[in-house]
């Protein structure tokens, strides 16, 4: 368990190292994220349109 | 080559690709970025000089390459936008614009956070950071000038699209002044470890991490490219044949 909480506190520095590994994982992870929900949502308004005009048609 | 151009610039066919390689590009990233994690942050031994503050340079250097890469990939891509009316090309450098923002941010938030413990400041007004302060509103702009002369519905217009796309090549001369800034001038940047001449400055259980980190943010945005570009080509084609086709694939 001492093993942890070393790793946890990185010779100190733990504030600095792991506020800059966080903000990578949101801003990037975040990019990432919500352009897949985006694109989720697009495909299926856009899709949904594009049927019901086929029908229209 | 203009044949070739269109055949591979036409909407479907990217659309198709997009679809065939995000599954692998997104489990490679997620591979590389694991093990990369693992072994920058648990394996590596401490450096002798900056004990573990060091491990930073595992978000802050690949995020720093890909802020410059993604950059270049936008200007390009606009380029042949202007220069072949490419309408693709247009939707692909829109689509790379928020990825390499978030990059820029994280190289420049990561730079500061270590900079505080080991040159004793958030931030100085030297010729590297500020370069790449600039790259940030490089991007910001572009995003901006889109989303300004975007019609009322929010989708991007042809003056948008031209006004964006020549910001965006205009702005790659800031390229080279970030890249060779540590040599140009005396900075309290350091100059690069990885990328001389002679062998690396780094061993290589410390190097090791560091290129799978680079390796899989590379992947990363490959990956976010083939979502945000597929989201733009069906947002811009909606009421094409192609994607009534689709549609009616994705019904069954």
């Amino acid at each position: 368990m001492s093993n942890l909480a070393e790793f946890f506190h990185m010779g100190g520095y733990a504030f600095y190292v792991w506020l800059s590994f966080g903000s990578a994982f949101a801003l990037v992870g975040g990019i990432v994220f919500w352009s897949w929900r985006e694109w989720v949502s697009t495909r299926q308004r856009v899709f949904a349109r594009a049927r019901r005009q086929e029908k229209n048609a | 080559m203009f044949k070739w151009i269109h055949r591979f610039g036409s909407p479907p066919v990217v659309y198709r690709l997009c679809s065939l390689f995000s599954p692998w590009l997104g489990v490679a990233a997620a591979a590389c970025l694991l093990a990369g994690l693992w072994l920058g942050l648990v394996v590596a031994p401490p450096d002798y000089e900056q004990g573990e503050s060091y491990r930073i340079i595992y978000v802050h250097v690949p995020a720093a390459w890909m802020s410059m890469f993604v950059y270049v990939s936008m200007a390009v891509s606009s380029a042949v936008f202007l220069i072949w009316r490419l309408k693709v090309a247009d939707v692909a450098a829109a689509a790379m614009a928020p990825i390499g923002a978030a990059f820029t941010a994280v190289a420049l938030l990561t730079g500061s956070l270590w900079g505080k413990p080991m040159w004793g400041t958030w931030w100085v007004w030297d010729a590297r950071l500020t370069s790449e302060l600039l790259l940030l509103f490089l991007y910001l702009g572009y995003m901006a000038l889109r989303g300004a002369l975007a019609d009322p519905a929010g989708a991007s217009t042809s003056a948008g699209a031209r006004s964006a796309a020549i910001l965006a090549v205009v702005g790659i001369v800031n390229i080279p002044i970030i890249h060779y800034s540590v040599e140009w001038w005396n900075t309290l940047h350091q100059p690069s470890t990885i990328t001389r001449m002679d062998k690396p400055a780094m061993h290589i259980s410390m190097l090791r991490p560091l290129l799978l980190m680079a390796a899989g943010a590379q992947l990363l945005f490959f990956y976010n490219l083939t979502v945000r570009l597929r989201s733009g080509l069906l947002q811009r084609e909606a009421r094409a044949r192609w994607v009534r086709d689709l549609a009616d694939k994705h019904a069954t």
